[in-house]
Formats: C-alpha cells, sequence, structure tokens
C-alpha cells in the first residue's frame, strides 16, 4: 500500500510539474475526437489502416524520442529490465499515435459526415 | 476570464486531481490534537517535508520554521549540472512555493539553540520558545579544512566542486570540460567524514572517464580517485562494485590520502598520508571538503560528545527513534543526524516519516512506536546513459525497493530513474506526500 500511494504520489507531482505537456498529452486526441464529432467521416476501414501505420510510426519514433528526453542510447540496454521498459514507451507511443491516427483519419472523407 | 486566470484555475484544477490521489493514504493518518508550539530548525528538505507532515498529523499545533534562504536547491540534481545535462536553473526554485500552508516560515537563520531553557534564538536576535524542537539543519561544508582553499576559486585552476551550488556544480562541468580538451591529470577526491550523497564523487569520476572517452581523449588523461579512507564506499558490496568497474576503465585509486591543501597558481595538491605530506600535481581537481554541523548545533549541547562521529558535532539521536538521546523533546531529521549511515534526500524521505509519527506520538503522551532501519538510496551513475539503483540500511544490506531492479547492474533504467523520476519524487516529498 505504501509503495502504491509513493508511486501515485510521484505521478501526481510528475503531472504537476509536467503539466503543459501532461494537458497537452491528454487534449490533442479529445480534441480531434471533437472536431471529428462535428465533421464526421466515419469510414472504418481507411481509419483502421491509419490506426496501424500509426502505431508502427509512433514506435518508431517513440524508441528515439524517449533517448533523445531522457539520455543514452541503444547501447546503454544492459539489462532485461531496460528492454522490458523501452517495449513498453515504445508500445504506449504506438498506441498514442496509432489512436490519433484513427481519429483523424475520417477528416478525409467529407462525403461520408454526418450530422450530430 | 483572462488567460492568467485560465491558468490559475487548471492548476488548481490539477493540484485538486492530485490531492484527490492522495487522499486514501491521508486519510489513514490519525491526527492529534495539540496546542503545543513546533519550532523546525532549518528550511532545506528535511525542515520543509518535516512541517508537512507535522502539519497534516497534528490539529491546533502552532509549526515554525527557520530558515532564511529564499530559494530552494534540488541538491539531488547537481551531479547532473556537473555532467553537463542540467542548467542551474532547473535545480532552483523558490522557497516560499514549498513551504506548507498554515506554517509560520522565520526568514531566518537560527544561530543558538538553548534545549535546557527551550529556546531558539535567530541571527537577528529574536527568541522563540519551543515545546518541542526539530533540529533539520543540514550539514556544513568546511572549506577552512584544505589550506589554500576556498569557494571562490571553484571553476578557476582547474578545480572543481559539486558541492558547492548550482553554479559551482556548473563551474565544475566546465573544468571537466577543460582537460577534456588538453588532456593531462586528473585527481578526484574523497574525505574523511561523513558526507552528503557520498556517491556524489563517485558519480563525477565515472562521468568524467565517460566524457573522456566520447571525445576521444582518454588517453591523454590519467585519472585517480583519492580516498581518505581505506575504501571508496562505505557499503562493501557497491565499494567492490565500483572498483572492479574502476579497473576496468583503467581508473586508478589511491587509498587514504587526505586532501589537506591546495597551491591553486601551481596546480598542486597536497595530500596527508601515513607517510607524511605528498604533493600531486593536477590539470583538474575535484575538491570534496569535508563536512560537519553548523556551529548553531555543533557548539550546542545537542551535539555528540563522545564517538567517531564528535568531531563533526553532529546531532546526538537515537539511530531507531531520531529521537535526541539526552533531551526528550527533540527530535532530528536529515544530514545533521548523527547517525552511522546516510545523507541523502531518501534518508530525508523515509526518516522524516519516522521523526514526524515518533513526535507526533510523543504529543500525544506515548513513546515513539518507529523505528528506522537507515534507508538510503543512491542512483550511481556510472556512465551517461546508465547507473545502478543502490538502496540498503545501516547494516549496509542492501535493500532493492523495485521489484527487477539488480542494485549492482548497471541499467538505462536505472539511469531514467535518476534523471526523469527523482525530481517529482523528491518535491512530492516536500510536500509530505510519499
Amino acid at each position: 500500500m505504501e509503495a502504491l500511494t509513493d508511486h501515485l504520489a510521484v505521478v501526481a507531482m510528475t503531472l504537476l510539474l509536467e503539466w503543459p505537456l501532461a494537458l497537452a498529452v491528454v487534449a490533442v486526441p479529445l480534441f480531434v475526437l471533437l472536431v471529428q464529432i462535428r465533421t464526421g467521416g466515419w469510414t472504418q476501414r481507411r481509419r483502421l489502416n491509419a490506426a496501424r501505420w500509426g502505431f508502427v510510426a509512433g514506435v518508431a519514433a517513440g524508441v528515439p524520442l524517449a533517448f533523445a528526453f531522457v539520455g543514452g542510447g541503444v547501447g546503454d540496454l544492459n539489462y532485461w529490465l531496460d528492454w522490458v521498459f523501452l517495449t513498453i514507451i515504445g508500445l504506449a507511443a504506438g498506441g498514442y499515435v496509432a489512436l490519433l491516427a484513427y481519429l483523424l483519419a475520417g477528416r478525409r472523407d467529407p462525403a461520408a459526415a454526418q450530422p450530430v | 476570464m483572462n488567460t492568467h486566470d485560465m491558468q490559475l484555475q487548471r492548476r488548481r484544477f490539477l493540484q485538486w486531481a492530485a490531492a484527490s490521489a492522495l487522499m486514501a493514504s491521508a486519510a489513514t493518518q490519525a491526527q492529534v490534537r495539540s496546542s503545543a508550539h513546533i519550532v523546525i530548525v532549518g528550511a532545506g528538505a528535511a525542515g520543509i517535508s518535516m512541517a508537512a507532515r507535522l502539519r497534516a498529523q497534528l490539529r491546533g499545533a502552532r509549526i515554525t520554521l527557520l530558515g532564511a534562504a529564499q530559494q530552494h536547491v534540488y541538491q539531488p540534481g547537481l551531479t547532473l549540472v556537473a555532467a553537463g545535462l542540467w542548467r542551474p536553473e532547473q535545480v532552483v526554485e523558490p522557497q516560499s512555493r514549498w513551504i506548507p500552508k498554515g506554517i509560520e516560515w522565520v526568514a531566518e537563520d537560527a544561530a543558538e539553540i538553548d534545549p535546557v531553557a527551550k529556546r531558539v534564538t535567530t541571527g537577528g536576535g529574536r527568541r522563540l520558545s519551543y515545546d518541542f524542537l526539530v533540529v533539520a539543519t543540514g550539514l556544513e561544508l568546511a572549506y577552512d579544512a584544505i589550506e589554500g582553499f576556498g569557494p571562490e576559486m571553484i571553476g578557476s585552476n582547474g578545480i572543481g566542486c559539486v558541492y558547492g551550488g548550482p553554479e559551482a556544480a556548473l563551474a565544475t562541468y566546465r573544468m571537466m570540460e577543460q582537460v577534456v580538451e588538453k588532456g593531462g591529470e586528473a585527481l578526484l577526491t574523497l574525505p574523511h567524514t561523513p558526507l552528503k550523497c557520498a556517491g556524489a564523487p563517485l558519480k563525477l569520476t565515472f562521468i568524467l572517464d565517460d566524457l573522456l572517452r566520447r571525445r576521444g581523449a582518454r588517453e591523454r588523461t590519467r585519472v585517480r580517485f583519492h580516498s581518505s579512507l581505506p575504501v571508496v564506499f562505505g557499503v562493501p558490496s557497491v565499494n567492490s562494485r565500483v572498483l572492479e568497474l574502476w579497473r576496468e576503465r583503467d581508473i586508478g585509486v589511491v587509498f587514504e590520502r587526505r586532501l589537506v591543501g591546495l597551491d591553486a597558481t601551481r596546480r598542486v595538491a597536497v595530500f596527508s598520508t601515513k607517510e607524511g605530506k605528498v604533493e600531486e600535481p593536477y590539470t583538474y581537481v575535484h575538491v570534496v571538503p569535508p563536512m560537519r554541523a553548523p556551529s548553531v548545533v555543533r557548539n550546542s549541547p545537542l551535539a555528540i560528545r563522545q564517538g567517531g562521529l564528535a568531531e563533526g558535532g553532529w546531532l546526538d539521536v537515537d539511530k531507531g527513534t531520531l529521537r535526541h538521546q539526552q533531551f526528550a523533546d527533540v527530535f532530528g531529521c536529515g544530514d545533521i543526524n548523527g547517525t552511522p549511515r546516510g545523507k541523502t534526500a531518501a534518508t530525508v524521505k523515509k526518516s522524516g516519516i519516522v521523526a514526524a509519527a515518533n513526535l507526533a506520538a510523543v504529543i500525544a503522551g506515548q513513546e515513539p512506536k518507529l523505528q528506522f532501519d537507515g534507508y538510503t538510496s543512491c542512483p550511481m551513475v556510472t556512465s551517461y546513459g546508465r547507473a545502478m539503483l543502490i538502496e540498503f540500511d545501516y547494516d549496509g544490506r542492501l535493500t532493492p525497493s523495485i521489484p527487477g531492479v539488480e542494485p549492482l547492474v548497471e541499467s538505462w533504467f536505472a539511469w531514467f530513474l535518476e534523471e526523469r523520476m527523482l525530481k517529482p519524487a523528491y518535491y512530492a516529498m516536500l510536500k509530505g506526500w510519499t
């Protein structure tokens, strides 16, 4: 329990210290979603394809971004936990970009727009 | 609503969200009703976090925090400034941002403590009576113990010292860059006294070696570490591991050589050895001054009078309860404590929980309940991108707290913790959240 509250406190303080970044990470997909609801364009296949490519791009960009943000490089991965941690970062970045790509993909098909 | 108001609203919302997330832990702490006056001497990491914890645990008590500094330095970040990775501004915050609400902050340092009369006198002559006292003064760098050396010399003639503050840490990096450029003799030192963040001199040795290698200048620079002691680190397993890594990296070690003087114009360091004084020329020297308790404690009845810690005048507390050995209404927290190990922010965090809870128990008329095990932590940076997350207790036992982390193995994950996560953990501690 103590470890959990410790980690929660650190996460909370990280959000407070980095609040512009934290806000942007949450706000961007919400903003895109809002725009999509207004403009419509629910073409499922296009969106799934976009999400797949978005995931790949997110993983590809997330790993070097993590090194740029934190320091170090592939040569510094020395322990199994490093690989697990980097995989989590890559998957999270991939998932995030996939979500954005999924939400954005519909905008290119105004013919499919539906009134809200 | 203007932009400023919107920013304020956003910040309040985030603060509310953070506070909500922590309500579970806060709710488990039973408050003690008291009208006692508690004076906390020292407004560094230990003093501020103790103030926050006592504020949360005591209802109705008057808490006065003494400390003149208007800026708060995140000291664990100084090695990253000295490594050229962070700017000095990244480790400095306005003090007022971290002083807990409901606390009386007196922006003066204590000049005298009289534990018999239960009174503290400030530098400005103000007298404060107390019912309970928390001593959290931190420690003092004894620059005067090295002949010919003063803090104003850091950043010139090849002299570095990470402990001198944010600007000194940056100046230390500049001095390291000079030796990287020119090559020559690099001397790094370790004093004989207890010191805060005992890993910092070792980290800077690793960093210098890595910097030299990355710039292709390692072969033209001899790197040697001069320890005043027969070891470079007090925990045997860590000492062995560091020496092993240094052997691999061709970093020489000389034991039982104490830096006692500097001739900056000749760039010569003077060491005291069993055989007498020895002079060593240098291109770069990392000076770590001996450390001691500030005179307000050292010259008071609160200081240890016997044993190995008497020389430094450290606070005479019980290592488990952190209560003073002679004065039952005095507790200690942080670097000032005369305990066997641990002068780090990690120790402040864990020992602060114990000290605050035990003081609250005493105020409630009970005996101290919690025992501190001496926990401390040292993320030992071994290169740009790798570190070892070393945690241990009074007995030198390794006590890893994160599942999967192997304390004596270099990892990028440990580096990530050092570079990104310790700072929020530190500020969460100041708030009393952890």
